[in-house]
């Protein structure tokens, strides 16, 4: 019997205990959907120190989508579908930062997302951000990407900031500013951390982009997910367990990453910890039936 | 049980563990929301409503198709479950249907209402509250926020019960203490009942149900209970239960 595969995506942003007490707004966004044959999970994470970061998240997340809307139907896969995307993201921030009389501050926010196709695809870090792997054997994988000195990459900076950033991390376009940290865990595992990776300026600027293949998407993957940084800033919690309580799905029906994350930040509340800064998750969810099955809906 | 306006998404439980209390529900992965309204409308079918037995259904009919108006903004958020008691059906209650998202529910298949025997109040609550606490504590454990209001609509008192009170006042306590649950409101409803007001009350207290209302008028029956509903709906995430639930009808 043929199999299909059928893709679900939900997300969640929640504002972190600093904005809410300091009177500022959430500075992270996020969206998902599944459009047509394609799946896309998406957040954005503001900078602190920017101008109204809080739209300029929002924008730079909706313009990913209108790209990967755009282009993630072709037949274009991993890296040049990226760049496609990424130029058309530039494009719709610019005439949108113009329409909205925006400064290009209010535009500093990251891009971390995921785009899925039943014939593969790939997940994006332009920022910082974590990227998430949950198996359906039970296994995961989480990598995370960080700058030093906290000073990350924005797409807004592309073209016109690219020169005050390269000096703002010392002028060295090939010294290692960027880092890529990855943690495994097999079912019922414990999580293993491998080497630290450590990155140039200029890799770092151009984005970090990791395919999916066909075949992890048909035979192993069950869930991918995007998260901002906030998810490393919950009080005396590692990231593993972070990731983990966070991607501990009960069902995947409707809106089950905001069930799931609420939860999870109520237990995080409820154990007396803060939530240190804004937290964003996006997730794409693949299921497999057998071509003769009914897909819930 | 014959029940209407089931299928293969509903799943059965029992209640406090008790052969006869059963009730049916939609199972939790065909729940796509993340909170849910749990509520429950136990109509009476008992003998002495003859005369006024469509009035009641018109005014069950009304309620639903309020909840369903797209203008109510919780209306995605409601799980409704209808019984009827007597003690002419086989447990002294029988479900309509069991909790199904209120915009999956066809009014047009409520069946007729048909007045005989005598009156298991103490039952009909008793599975109601029951029903709610357990199916709260599995939409709890699967990442569902959940609160709960109930209806018991009556036109006399108790007179052929299983249950006592005090059965029904453990479970609405349970719902209070427990965890499973953020909160729960009871509202017995006295139909044509003025002579029964005092047992009434009585059977109120007994049995823990945080309100009782009286009225004549079923058409203001409908709009109270939809009212009450989304009351309750908009205070799923505050902690407690509503605090605008109108006294009277």
């Amino acid at each position: 019997m043929k199999k299909r595969i059928v893709f679900s995506a939900d997300h969640y942003f929640h504002i972190g205990a600093p904005h809410l007490t300091g009177g500022k707004p959430c500075q992270d966004y996020a969206l998902s959907g599944v459009c047509g044959d394609v799946a896309y999970a998406v957040v954005s994470d503001g900078c602190s120190t920017g101008g109204n970061t809080d739209v300029g998240s929002r924008l730079v997340a909706l313009s990913t989508v209108v790209a990967i809307k755009k282009f993630a139907s072709g037949n274009k896969r991993g890296e040049r579908l990226s760049e496609d995307v990424s130029v058309r993201q530039c494009a719709v921030l610019a005439g949108t930062r113009e329409m909205l009389g925006l400064s290009i501050p209010d535009l500093y926010a990251t891009s971390i997302y995921a785009c899925l196709s039943r014939e593969g695809g790939y997940a994006a870090v332009h920022g910082d951000g974590v990227i998430a792997f949950k198996y359906r054997s039970g296994a995961m994988e989480i990598i995370r990407y960080d700058w030093l000195d906290n000073i990350p990459y924005y797409p807004a900076y592309a073209g016109a900031g690219d020169e005050a950033f390269v000096a703002a991390h010392g002028g060295n376009s090939d010294a290692p500013r960027f880092s890529e940290e990855h943690w495994r865990c097999e079912p019922c595992g414990e999580w293993i951390r491998e080497e630290k990776k450590e990155l140039t300026l200029r890799e770092g600027m151009a984005g970090m982009i990791l395919g999916i293949s066909k075949e992890k998407i048909e035979n192993e993957l069950a869930f991918v997910a995007v998260f901002s940084d906030g998810i490393t800033q919950i009080e005396k919690t590692e990231l593993t367990a972070a990731v983990s309580k966070f991607m501990s799905y009960k069902n995947i029906r409707g809106e089950f990453v905001k069930r799931r994350s609420i939860n999870a930040v109520k237990e995080v509340q409820k154990s007396g910890l803060q939530i240190m800064d804004d937290i964003a998750n996006a997730v794409i969810s693949i299921e497999e039936f057998m071509e003769e099955e009914e897909v819930p809906t | 049980m014959p029940r209407l306006l089931t299928d293969d998404t509903m799943e059965t439980g029992k209640i406090g563990g008790l052969q006869k209390f059963t009730f049916s529900a939609t199972r939790t992965d065909h729940l796509g929301a993340t909170e849910y309204t749990l509520v429950t409308i136990a109509v009476d079918e008992t003998g002495s409503t003859t005369g006024f037995e469509d009035e009641l259904r018109g005014a069950l009919i009304a309620a639903v198709k309020k909840c369903q108006d797209p203008k109510n903004p919780r209306r995605n958020n409601l799980l409704l479950r209808v019984i009827k008691f007597s003690s002419s059906l086989a447990n002294g209650y029988e479900e309509i249907h069991g909790f199904k998202p209120i915009m999956e529910i066809d009014t047009a298949l409520y069946p007729q209402l048909r007045p005989s025997g005598m009156t298991p109040l103490s039952d009909a609550g008793f599975s109601s509250v029951g029903a709610t606490n357990q199916y709260a504590e599995k939409l709890t454990a699967d990442d569902y926020g959940v609160n709960g209001i109930v209806f018991l609509i009556t036109d006399g008192g108790d007179n052929d019960s299983t249950t006592t009170p005090k059965m029904i006042k453990d479970e609405v306590e349970k719902a209070v203490k427990g965890e499973h649950i953020e909160s729960l409101v009871t509202i017995l409803v006295g139909v044509n009942a003025s002579q029964y007001k005092s047992e009434l009350e009585a059977f109120q207290k007994a049995a823990g149900i945080n309100m009782y209302c009286e009225t004549c008028d079923l058409d203001k029956l409908g709009v109270f209970v939809s009212q009450s509903i989304s009351s309750q709906s908009l205070a799923l995430g505050t902690g407690g239960p509503s605090q605008n639930i109108p006294a009277t009808i």
